[in-house]
Protein backbone atom coordinates (compact mmCIF):
# COMPACT_ATOMS: atom_id res chain seq x y z
CA UNK A 1 0.00 0.00 0.00
CA UNK A 2 1.79 3.09 -1.20
CA UNK A 3 -0.77 5.62 0.02
CA UNK A 4 -3.35 5.45 2.72
CA UNK A 5 -6.16 3.22 1.45
CA UNK A 6 -8.96 4.61 3.63
CA UNK A 7 -9.88 8.26 3.99
CA UNK A 8 -12.39 9.07 6.72
CA UNK A 9 -15.23 11.47 5.95
CA UNK A 10 -17.25 13.62 8.32
CA UNK A 11 -20.34 11.42 8.12
CA UNK A 12 -18.44 8.34 9.35
CA UNK A 13 -18.05 6.80 5.91
CA UNK A 14 -14.66 5.98 4.39
CA UNK A 15 -13.37 6.53 0.89
CA UNK A 16 -11.56 3.30 0.05
CA UNK A 17 -8.95 3.11 -2.66
CA UNK A 18 -7.00 -0.06 -3.37
CA UNK A 19 -5.32 -1.64 -6.33
CA UNK A 20 -7.59 -4.06 -8.18
CA UNK A 21 -5.21 -6.83 -7.05
CA UNK A 22 -5.79 -5.89 -3.42
CA UNK A 23 -9.55 -5.59 -3.89
CA UNK A 24 -9.54 -9.04 -5.52
CA UNK A 25 -7.55 -10.41 -2.58
CA UNK A 26 -10.13 -9.00 -0.14
CA UNK A 27 -12.92 -10.47 -2.27
CA UNK A 28 -11.25 -13.88 -2.17
CA UNK A 29 -10.79 -13.60 1.60
CA UNK A 30 -14.46 -12.66 2.11
CA UNK A 31 -15.54 -15.53 -0.13
CA UNK A 32 -13.28 -17.96 1.76
CA UNK A 33 -14.58 -16.83 5.15
CA UNK A 34 -18.15 -17.21 3.91
CA UNK A 35 -17.47 -20.80 2.86
CA UNK A 36 -15.49 -21.60 5.97
CA UNK A 37 -18.34 -20.49 8.21
CA UNK A 38 -20.08 -23.66 7.02
CA UNK A 39 -17.27 -25.69 8.55
CA UNK A 40 -17.46 -24.50 12.12
CA UNK A 41 -15.94 -27.77 13.37
CA UNK A 42 -12.66 -26.78 11.68
CA UNK A 43 -10.00 -26.04 14.33
CA UNK A 44 -9.15 -22.77 12.56
CA UNK A 45 -12.72 -21.66 13.08
CA UNK A 46 -12.70 -22.55 16.77
CA UNK A 47 -10.98 -19.25 17.54
CA UNK A 48 -14.02 -17.39 16.17
CA UNK A 49 -16.24 -18.99 18.79
CA UNK A 50 -14.43 -18.85 22.12
CA UNK A 51 -16.02 -20.04 25.36
CA UNK A 52 -17.78 -17.43 27.50
CA UNK A 53 -17.44 -19.46 30.68
CA UNK A 54 -14.22 -21.38 31.29
CA UNK A 55 -15.14 -22.81 34.68
CA UNK A 56 -18.78 -23.67 34.12
CA UNK A 57 -19.37 -26.08 31.23
CA UNK A 58 -23.19 -26.19 31.48
CA UNK A 59 -23.37 -22.38 31.53
CA UNK A 60 -21.09 -22.21 28.51
CA UNK A 61 -23.15 -24.78 26.66
CA UNK A 62 -26.25 -22.71 27.31
CA UNK A 63 -24.48 -19.52 26.22
CA UNK A 64 -23.23 -21.13 23.00
CA UNK A 65 -26.70 -22.52 22.35
CA UNK A 66 -28.19 -19.05 22.64
CA UNK A 67 -25.56 -17.12 20.68
CA UNK A 68 -23.76 -19.39 18.19
CA UNK A 69 -26.30 -19.40 15.35
CA UNK A 70 -26.77 -15.64 15.60
CA UNK A 71 -23.01 -15.10 15.62
CA UNK A 72 -22.55 -17.24 12.50
CA UNK A 73 -25.42 -15.43 10.76
CA UNK A 74 -23.91 -12.05 11.59
CA UNK A 75 -20.48 -13.11 10.35
CA UNK A 76 -22.04 -14.36 7.13
CA UNK A 77 -23.86 -11.06 6.72
CA UNK A 78 -20.58 -9.23 7.26
CA UNK A 79 -18.75 -11.24 4.59
CA UNK A 80 -21.63 -10.71 2.15
CA UNK A 81 -21.63 -6.95 2.78
CA UNK A 82 -17.92 -6.84 1.95
CA UNK A 83 -18.41 -8.85 -1.25
CA UNK A 84 -21.22 -6.56 -2.32
CA UNK A 85 -19.21 -3.41 -1.62
CA UNK A 86 -16.34 -4.71 -3.76
CA UNK A 87 -18.75 -5.44 -6.60
CA UNK A 88 -20.31 -1.98 -6.44
CA UNK A 89 -16.94 -0.21 -6.34
CA UNK A 90 -15.34 1.26 -9.43
CA UNK A 91 -12.43 -0.49 -11.09
CA UNK A 92 -10.36 1.51 -13.50
CA UNK A 93 -6.80 1.09 -14.80
CA UNK A 94 -5.70 -1.17 -12.00
CA UNK A 95 -7.35 0.86 -9.24
CA UNK A 96 -10.45 0.06 -7.28
CA UNK A 97 -12.37 2.63 -5.26
CA UNK A 98 -15.61 2.83 -3.32
CA UNK A 99 -17.31 4.82 -0.63
CA UNK A 100 -17.98 2.59 2.37
CA UNK A 101 -20.70 3.81 4.69
CA UNK A 102 -19.97 3.41 8.39
CA UNK A 103 -21.72 0.05 8.65
CA UNK A 104 -19.94 -1.34 5.60
CA UNK A 105 -16.58 -0.01 6.80
CA UNK A 106 -17.13 -1.82 10.09
CA UNK A 107 -18.08 -4.94 8.11
CA UNK A 108 -14.68 -4.70 6.37
CA UNK A 109 -12.99 -4.41 9.73
CA UNK A 110 -14.85 -7.41 11.17
CA UNK A 111 -14.25 -9.51 8.05
CA UNK A 112 -10.54 -8.73 7.87
CA UNK A 113 -10.20 -9.48 11.57
CA UNK A 114 -12.06 -12.79 11.25
CA UNK A 115 -9.84 -13.77 8.32
CA UNK A 116 -6.72 -12.94 10.36
CA UNK A 117 -8.02 -14.99 13.28
CA UNK A 118 -8.59 -17.98 10.99
CA UNK A 119 -5.23 -17.63 9.22
CA UNK A 120 -3.32 -16.80 12.39
CA UNK A 121 -4.76 -19.82 14.21
CA UNK A 122 -3.85 -22.13 11.31
CA UNK A 123 -0.36 -20.67 11.13
CA UNK A 124 -0.05 -20.85 14.91
CA UNK A 125 1.33 -17.31 15.03
CA UNK A 126 3.00 -15.98 18.14
CA UNK A 127 3.75 -12.42 19.22
CA UNK A 128 7.43 -13.17 18.70
CA UNK A 129 7.06 -13.95 14.98
CA UNK A 130 8.82 -11.51 12.67
CA UNK A 131 6.39 -9.50 10.55
CA UNK A 132 8.53 -10.19 7.50
CA UNK A 133 7.12 -11.85 4.39
CA UNK A 134 8.25 -15.44 3.82
CA UNK A 135 10.12 -16.43 0.67
CA UNK A 136 7.78 -17.92 -1.93
CA UNK A 137 9.61 -21.25 -1.60
CA UNK A 138 8.22 -21.58 1.94
CA UNK A 139 5.09 -23.74 1.91
CA UNK A 140 3.39 -21.29 4.29
CA UNK A 141 4.39 -18.21 2.30
CA UNK A 142 1.01 -17.60 0.67
CA UNK A 143 -0.98 -17.82 3.91
CA UNK A 144 1.55 -15.96 6.05
CA UNK A 145 2.08 -13.16 3.56
CA UNK A 146 -1.69 -12.79 3.19
CA UNK A 147 -1.92 -12.69 6.99
CA UNK A 148 0.65 -9.87 7.07
CA UNK A 149 -1.09 -7.96 4.28
CA UNK A 150 -4.44 -8.19 6.09
CA UNK A 151 -2.77 -6.95 9.28
CA UNK A 152 -1.50 -3.86 7.48
CA UNK A 153 -4.91 -3.31 5.86
CA UNK A 154 -6.68 -3.71 9.19
CA UNK A 155 -4.32 -1.25 10.86
CA UNK A 156 -5.22 1.33 8.21
CA UNK A 157 -8.93 0.61 8.68
CA UNK A 158 -8.73 1.03 12.45
CA UNK A 159 -6.84 4.32 12.09
CA UNK A 160 -9.46 5.63 9.67
CA UNK A 161 -12.41 4.48 11.80
CA UNK A 162 -10.85 5.83 15.02
CA UNK A 163 -11.17 9.32 13.56
CA UNK A 164 -14.95 9.02 13.86
CA UNK A 165 -14.86 8.10 17.56
CA UNK A 166 -14.79 10.80 20.24
CA UNK A 167 -11.37 11.03 21.92
CA UNK A 168 -12.72 11.63 25.36
CA UNK A 169 -16.26 10.36 25.64
CA UNK A 170 -17.26 9.63 29.20
CA UNK A 171 -16.93 6.19 30.65
CA UNK B 1 -44.05 20.45 50.16
CA UNK B 2 -46.81 22.54 51.78
CA UNK B 3 -46.97 22.59 55.58
CA UNK B 4 -50.23 20.76 56.09
CA UNK B 5 -51.25 18.24 58.63
CA UNK B 6 -51.64 14.87 57.12
CA UNK B 7 -52.22 11.48 58.49
CA UNK B 8 -49.00 9.63 58.97
CA UNK B 9 -48.30 7.24 56.17
CA UNK B 10 -46.01 4.32 56.25
CA UNK B 11 -42.81 5.36 54.62
CA UNK B 12 -42.07 3.41 51.52
CA UNK B 13 -38.41 4.05 51.30
CA UNK B 14 -36.72 1.69 48.92
CA UNK B 15 -33.56 0.07 50.20
CA UNK B 16 -31.44 2.71 48.55
CA UNK B 17 -28.95 2.80 51.37
CA UNK B 18 -28.29 -0.89 51.10
CA UNK B 19 -27.62 -0.35 47.41
CA UNK B 20 -24.98 2.29 47.87
CA UNK B 21 -22.57 -0.40 46.69
CA UNK B 22 -24.33 -1.58 43.56
CA UNK B 23 -24.81 -5.24 43.15
CA UNK B 24 -22.53 -5.89 40.18
CA UNK B 25 -21.20 -9.37 40.81
CA UNK B 26 -20.20 -10.41 37.28
CA UNK B 27 -17.02 -9.43 35.49
CA UNK B 28 -15.85 -9.66 31.89
CA UNK B 29 -12.22 -10.60 31.30
CA UNK B 30 -10.50 -10.06 27.95
CA UNK B 31 -7.48 -12.31 27.41
CA UNK B 32 -4.37 -11.60 25.41
CA UNK B 33 -3.96 -13.29 22.05
CA UNK B 34 -1.19 -12.99 19.48
CA UNK B 35 -3.45 -12.10 16.54
CA UNK B 36 -5.65 -9.12 17.41
CA UNK B 37 -3.97 -5.79 16.74
CA UNK B 38 -3.45 -3.50 19.72
CA UNK B 39 -5.14 -0.60 17.94
CA UNK B 40 -8.10 -2.85 17.06
CA UNK B 41 -8.59 -3.88 20.69
CA UNK B 42 -8.54 -0.22 21.77
CA UNK B 43 -11.05 0.61 19.03
CA UNK B 44 -13.40 -2.17 20.18
CA UNK B 45 -13.31 -1.01 23.82
CA UNK B 46 -14.14 2.55 22.72
CA UNK B 47 -16.83 1.55 20.28
CA UNK B 48 -18.58 -1.11 22.37
CA UNK B 49 -18.35 0.32 25.89
CA UNK B 50 -18.10 4.01 24.94
CA UNK B 51 -14.87 4.33 26.92
CA UNK B 52 -12.71 7.37 26.37
CA UNK B 53 -9.54 6.64 24.40
CA UNK B 54 -7.17 6.84 27.41
CA UNK B 55 -9.23 4.30 29.35
CA UNK B 56 -9.61 2.01 26.32
CA UNK B 57 -5.87 2.22 25.71
CA UNK B 58 -5.07 1.46 29.36
CA UNK B 59 -7.29 -1.64 29.35
CA UNK B 60 -5.74 -2.81 26.06
CA UNK B 61 -2.25 -2.43 27.55
CA UNK B 62 -3.31 -4.50 30.57
CA UNK B 63 -4.47 -7.23 28.20
CA UNK B 64 -1.24 -7.02 26.21
CA UNK B 65 1.25 -6.79 29.09
CA UNK B 66 -0.47 -8.66 31.91
CA UNK B 67 -2.29 -11.17 29.72
CA UNK B 68 -5.79 -10.17 30.75
CA UNK B 69 -7.92 -7.30 31.94
CA UNK B 70 -11.29 -6.91 33.62
CA UNK B 71 -13.03 -4.62 31.15
CA UNK B 72 -16.56 -4.44 32.53
CA UNK B 73 -18.66 -5.51 35.46
CA UNK B 74 -22.37 -5.64 35.94
CA UNK B 75 -25.31 -7.97 36.00
CA UNK B 76 -25.21 -11.36 34.35
CA UNK B 77 -27.55 -10.56 31.46
CA UNK B 78 -25.62 -7.49 30.33
CA UNK B 79 -22.34 -9.33 30.77
CA UNK B 80 -23.57 -12.09 28.49
CA UNK B 81 -24.68 -9.56 25.88
CA UNK B 82 -21.29 -7.80 25.99
CA UNK B 83 -19.38 -11.09 25.85
CA UNK B 84 -21.41 -12.10 22.77
CA UNK B 85 -20.57 -8.71 21.20
CA UNK B 86 -16.87 -9.08 22.07
CA UNK B 87 -16.89 -12.53 20.47
CA UNK B 88 -18.43 -11.00 17.36
CA UNK B 89 -15.46 -8.60 17.32
CA UNK B 90 -13.16 -11.60 17.64
CA UNK B 91 -11.88 -10.79 21.10
CA UNK B 92 -11.21 -13.60 23.51
CA UNK B 93 -13.62 -12.65 26.31
CA UNK B 94 -14.94 -14.70 29.20
CA UNK B 95 -17.19 -13.88 32.14
CA UNK B 96 -17.32 -15.08 35.70
CA UNK B 97 -18.71 -14.24 39.09
CA UNK B 98 -16.53 -11.77 40.91
CA UNK B 99 -15.90 -13.64 44.15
Amino acid sequence: MMRRPFTPRRDGSLDASLSTTEAEAVRQVASDVLHELDETADPGLKRLFPPAYTDDAPADEEFQGLTRDDLIARKRGTAKAVLQSIDTGKSKRGSWSARLDEETANAWLALVNDARLILGTRLDVTEEMEPEPLASSDPQAHQYNLYLYLGALESELVDALMVGLPEGSSD
Amino acid sequence: MAETITAPVKEETPDVDKRAEPDRPWIIIVWNDPINLMSYVTYVFQKLFGYARPKAHKLMMEVHVEGKSVVWNGNKERCEAYVAALHEYGLWATMQKDD
